[in-house]
């Protein structure tokens, strides 16, 4: 008969760790983006509502996902949701070094993914093209707000988030949770 | 017990690439925001686009060294 601990032991082991990653991840977060004390409150949601999840995640899934895909989604999800609580407080070149953060931290975590064996070499690779088609209009919504063209810029901004936006889509869709 | 070790280094992986993409762009920002700048400098610039730079080439690296 095994005892608790080497029935459960994994998956709370797992959970510990991405509840600790993921305030530990809110909190750097908030202190690098964000010093209005006022949003102290609402990363905290965030941060209760991503632990949510994940416990969901282990105690309603018949085949219990690793805790290292369930991290995965989560620190993909984070930085995006962030972003968007952020650009109602920040000027347009902080949103976009914002915007580059989120690249940073998507196209990490599929990396990782890839190398971690939970993203197959096709997923990934079509990962890394998508990534491609995101990265051109940072740089040029960098390149036009430098240069004073607000309006191209902000065009700029809005492609890049929405190809952002499917990026991380994508590579959800693609991790062991993610397909049904 | 491999699998668990496995499982906790690639997200300690994760979480430490999420830490230094913010650790490298968030005191550009504060820097800018404690001078009154609501925009970057051109260097700062080159610092912020540098850990999507890294990203990018180790993806690719990542990749081919996967092939």
């Amino acid at each position: 008969m095994q005892s608790f601990w080497q029935s459960h032991g994994t998956k709370l082991l797992g959970l510990v760790v991405a509840l600790i990653g993921a305030m530990g991840d809110v909190q750097q977060l908030f202190i690098a983006y964000d010093s209005n004390p006022k949003h102290v409150a609402l990363y905290s949601l965030v941060a209760a509502l991503g632990g949510a999840i994940i416990k969901r995640g282990f105690t309603n899934s018949a085949n219990n996902p690793p805790p290292a895909a369930l991290l995965v989604a989560f620190l993909i999800t984070l930085p995006l949701v962030l972003q968007v609580v952020a650009c109602s407080t920040l000027s347009f070149q902080q949103q976009l070094a914002a915007a580059y953060g989120t690249y940073t931290t998507v196209e990490s975590a599929a990396d990782q993914a890839y190398v971690g064996g939970s993203l197959p070499k096709a997923q990934a690779q079509a990962a890394r093209d998508l990534a491609k088609q995101v990265r051109p209009f940072l740089d040029a919504a960098q390149l036009a707000s430098t240069a004073g063209d607000a309006a191209g810029a902000a065009s700029d901004l809005v492609l890049a988030q929405k190809a952002l936006s499917a990026l991380q889509d994508y590579v959800n869709a693609q991790l062991p949770q993610g397909k049904k | 017990m491999a699998a668990t070790l496995v499982a906790i280094a690639d997200g300690l992986a994760l979480l430490n690439a999420a830490l230094e993409t913010a650790a490298t762009i968030g005191p550009i920002v504060q820097k800018a925001v404690s001078e009154g700048r609501t925009t970057f400098t051109p260097e700062e610039w080159a610092e912020i686009q540098a850990p999507a730079d890294a990203a990018d080439a180790k993806f690719d690296s990542d990749l081919t060294k996967g092939a």
